[in-house]
């Protein structure tokens, strides 16, 4: 069977649950079905983990008794389906109604495109893998490892179809690489870089390794220090919203519509509030097309648009979807979210309120001038522990790494700063934006530099760095190094 | 075990003439409640159904997986990515020889989650919730999850698999808010079972749990950052073992990097440790523990391994191919999350026991004197080639002269894992509850269930906050 009859295939099952649902006593309902066929490229160290699938599946949403359930599966069975059906069904019957629940939005037309590479259908899995080669380069400086390599390249279409005649045909198509290099100079360090793209060709896999290269260069010997107190904190592109360890995922979390509508966060009614200096503005662009999350429509069938979430420091709105939209007696703005190429199956749950892709606008200070009016402080690109922050009041306490700053100049990469505090003193705080902006996968922010934060911090013990100085030395009479 | 499909499948696979091949056909059950302040917030069922298909060809896997129907495009397709591992193949991949098995089970259920109806579970929520309610909680989630996994297992060499086990969890997360102060904490109870789950720990015991938790940290003081002498409690153990260790004795990292690699027979923890990971790891009022494994997904027994024995490291955490790669046995850690995704290396109960001198908690509180005991760990990330971990602790306590003292706010620890290793100064054997430290273990985009509450330990310092 060939893919594009799995496609048929689910177009016919998405009809048969439409029908079904009525028939079983679903006031409405709405389908979802995905076909996409994902080449998935590893390398860690010596071995490579190449795998290829087809991620499939249908989800029905339904309203029934006035409240909303769901349901999902990955089998085409007719008897199946109706199953998944009665179970959506069942699901909602057995919940309360719900009187802020409104039928699931009818089509608005977006006069948007997005332009996709046909290529990315046609491609050979041969062609894959030589592209992908060019990621390892054959000679690395001294002292840097190649740890590991991956590559994605997804290739699909979906089907979200509903009782108000919404019907959309969507493709989908991007690829991405990235590669992680450690170093062994002194205490071992790894940087990871990854680029993403529509457009086969667009990445250049030997700049993709040379850049991550760099910054594990530029991040190697770190030292660990004993210090305790607030320090002004310089917050890179990577350290806000980069795919690896990100601190501003708290904040996405602190500004999502189903949070304000509850209370359950400390930015519920404050809209209108200045809850961060008259330069910070945060956008939602998912119609930034250069971007592999860029999407015409989001994951209930809404038309996506550019999204000023933060304008001038001024909160403008929430992350919302249509449900939350109307309890808030706001107008959904697109942002009901469902996955897709970068992130599993997303047939496996319910469109959830999130982010596409995060624009941060540039401010005035460049970035060699915020370090140089630093007079000891750090600038950190990475964080652990952000998954156990408080995503209510977006208390965090977590430890990153980056540099260390004395007398405005970058001394010495640094690790195990331990950084506490909360994201809207954080935001309160951010004395410096810089002009230049680095773009990520789903992203394009600048630095920031917080003016005062919590930072605690333990020099290794000295058995350990005295370790590590005897293990250098025997590395250098052939001795393997066991981090590499 | 539908046998004809499993022959097909097989039988097309041999066309390809493969070394070896194992096919994973998934029918499981999947149902999710979460309710937020006595609201469902997101409900789902679903039926996760597919096949995976792994083979070994001129020393190289290929691996694919889709829907069953499509078998034999998924077969050509592990043979696409086969060959696109070949172009990359640096070393031949040999497998350990194992034990044949035929076997057909079911995990033991005495409720059986198909006979408790939906409404009946969406209950169990609203109980876990009601219990949450006080002014100053500001918001209550419950969260209901249960699993039937049905699958088959199959290879080219004869095993043969069907098996059917269930896993149900409940747990609560209450928000508390006064002034500009938020906390937020939870309780989970989770086991390998049906819902006789909440005959042994009620709804209303997890909801209360979370609440006190968050109300009594929200009256807390806030513990000053530093390095201080610890006594970590049964779950932090678990985590400790779990995460900042146990990561890097998988061997498919370990044969490459980290903290361990080459460290083998060498001492890496004190002479009291033991560290231990358990795929069978004994019924505690006969609760099956959440991490255990009646077989691997290659068909090797789960099984007691001693990763660190009397602090000496004794042996990585082996699939069949790391196995044969260091001349050893599989120890049984090969697991998968489901159909759509290759076996890795995986723990299964993972914790930290008394090698000598076992000391009861009292003692361990003692020996510390003044310090802080550190409880409920919750979340926790690890660098297993930096050996930097960060971990969420729900309960701090200050210890004065060996006395459980004052209750402070809920932290974070923090520290690198070989000195903590070295600074573990006394454990104890006492195994914890065996229905929390129930967690979902991430690695590769993949997360199994894993488990194992043990005793508290006592470490000379350790960065909190």
């Amino acid at each position: 069977m060939s893919e594009n009859s799995l496609s048929i295939k689910i177009e016919k099952a998405l009809e048969t649950g439409l029908k079904y649902a009525k028939k079983a006593g679903a006031s409405h309902c709405e389908a979802y079905g995905v076909n996409e066929k994902a080449y998935n490229l590893e390398i860690e160290k010596k071995e490579p983990k190449h795998n290829i699938g087809i991620m499939h599946g249908l989800a029905f949403r339904v309203i029934a008794n006035d409240a909303l359930g769901f349901a999902y599966t990955s089998s085409f069975q007719e008897n199946d389906i109706k199953h998944t059906i009665n179970l959506a069904i069942q699901n909602a019957k057995t919940q309360k109604k719900d009187p802020d629940l409104k039928p699931f939005p009818e089509l608005k037309e977006t006069k948007e495109k997005l332009s996709l590479d046909k290529k990315l259908y046609s491609i050979k899995p041969e062609e894959i893998a030589e592209i992908f080669e060019k990621l390892h380069l054959e000679k690395l400086p001294k002292n840097i490892h190649f740890l590991f390599s991956f590559g994605f390249l997804g290739s699909g279409e979906s089907f979200l179809k509903n009782s108000q005649g919404l019907d959309l045909h969507e493709k989908d198509a991007g690829y991405g690489l990235g590669i992680g290099y450690l170093s062994s100079h002194g205490y071992p360090v790894y940087d990871i870089h990854a680029e993403g793209s529509r457009k086969l060709g667009e990445l250049d896999p030997e700049i993709i390794a040379k850049t991550t290269i760099s910054k594990v260069l530029e991040s190697a010997k770190p030292k660990t220090m004993s210090v305790a107190g607030e320090y002004p904190v310089i917050i890179t592109p990577e350290g806000s919203y980069g795919a690896f360890g990100a601190l501003f995922g708290v904040l996405t979390n602190l500004l999502r519509g189903d949070k304000a509508s509850r209370g359950d966060t400390v930015y519920a009614d404050r809209i209108g509030d200045q809850i961060a200096p008259e330069n910070f503005t945060l956008i939602d662009d998912p119609l930034r097309k250069d971007l592999v999350t860029s999407a015409l429509y989001d994951g209930e069938g809404v038309p996506t648009q550019r999204t000023k979430l933060i304008e001038k420091g001024v909160l403008q709105t929430y992350y919302l979807d249509s449900y939350y939209a109307g309890k808030l007696n706001m107008e959904s703005n697109g942002k009901a979210t469902r996955g897709g190429l970068f992130s599993g199956n997303p047939v496996k749950g319910p469109p959830r309120i999130g982010s596409f892709a995060t624009i941060i606008e540039p401010g005035d200070s460049s970035v060699e001038e915020m370090i140089s009016e630093t007079k000891e402080g750090f600038m950190l690109k990475s964080f652990m522990g952000i998954h156990m922050s408080d995503m209510s009041s977006g208390r965090f306490a977590v430890t990153g790494s980056g540099w260390y700053i004395k007398n405005g100049e970058k001394r010495y990469p640094v690790q195990d700063i331990s950084l506490s505090g909360t994201i809207p003193d954080l935001l309160k705080g951010i004395d410096m934006i810089s002009k230049e902006r680095k773009k990520g996968i789903n992203n394009e922010v600048p630095y920031l530099r917080v003016e005062k934060l919590n930072v605690t911090a333990k020099k290794l013990d000295f058995k350990v760095r005295f370790g590590i100085k005897i293990l250098k030395l025997l590395t250098k009479f052939g001795y393997p190094n066991p981090y590499t | 075990m539908n046998e004809d499909l499993v022959n097909n499948v097989l039988k097309s696979i041999e066309k390809e003439k493969v070394t070896y091949a194992d096919i994973r056909i998934e029918n499981s059950l999947m149902t999710q409640i979460r309710t937020v302040n006595k609201k469902v917030e997101r409900s789902t069922t679903g039926i996760e159904s597919g096949i995976g298909i792994r083979i070994l060809k001129e020393g190289a896997w290929g691996f694919a997986f889709g829907p069953i129907d499509n078998f034999t495009d998924i077969i050509k397709m592990a043979v696409q990515a086969n060959k696109l591992n070949l172009k990359h193949k640096k070393e031949e991949i040999k497998l350990a020889e194992i034990k044949i098995v035929e076997d057909d089970f079911e995990g033991k259920q005495k409720k059986k989650i198909d006979d408790v109806g939906f409404d009946e579970k969406i209950q169990m929520t609203f109980e876990t919730d009601k219990a949450q309610e006080d002014e100053k909680i500001k918001s209550r989630t419950s969260v209901y999850r249960e699993v039937l996994k049905n699958v088959i297992l199959a290879t080219t060499e004869g095993t043969r698999i069907n098996y059917s086990v269930p896993y149900v969890r409940l747990g609560a997360i209450s928000v508390a808010r006064e002034g500009n102060e938020t906390i937020e904490t939870y309780c989970i109870a989770g086991h390998l079972g049906g819902l006789e789950l909440i005959d042994i720990r009620a709804p209303q015991e997890i909801g209360d749990k979370a609440k006190e938790r968050a109300l009594e940290g929200l009256k807390a003081p806030k513990l000053k950052n530093g390095r201080y002498p610890v006594v970590l409690d049964g779950t932090i153990n678990h985590l400790f073992a779990h995460e900042a260790a146990g990561h890097s004795a998988e061997a498919d990292l370990a044969k490459n990097a980290g903290i361990l690699k080459g460290k083998l027979g060498k001492r890496i923890a004190h002479p009291k440790v033991d560290m231990i990971d358990d795929g069978r790891l004994k019924e505690v009022d006969n609760i099956v523990h959440f991490g255990n494994i009646k077989y691997d997904d290659e068909g090797v027994l789960g099984q007691r391994n001693h990763i660190i024995r009397n602090g000496i490291l004794e042996t990585y955490l082996h699939d069949r191919a790391t196995a044969a790669y260091f001349g050893t046995k599989p120890t049984g850690n090969s697991r998968v999350e489901a159909y759509n995704y290759p076996q890795i290396i995986r723990m299964t109960n993972t914790f930290i026991a008394p090698a000598e001198d076992p000391m009861n908690h009292e003692e361990l509180l003692e020996l510390i004197k003044n310090g802080y005991l550190l409880m409920q760990g919750g979340g926790g990330q690890v660098s297993p080639i930096e050996g930097t971990f960060n971990f969420g602790v729900g309960e701090v306590y200050e210890v004065k002269n060996g006395e459980i003292g004052q209750r402070y706010r809920p932290t974070t620890l923090a520290g690198n894992t070989l000195e903590t290793l070295n600074k573990i100064i006394g454990i104890s054997p006492e195994m914890g509850d065996p229905l929390v430290s129930t967690g979902f273990c991430g690695k590769g985009s993949q997360s199994v269930p894993v488990a194992g509450t043990a005793g508290w330990i006592a470490v000379k310092d350790i960065v909190i906050g």
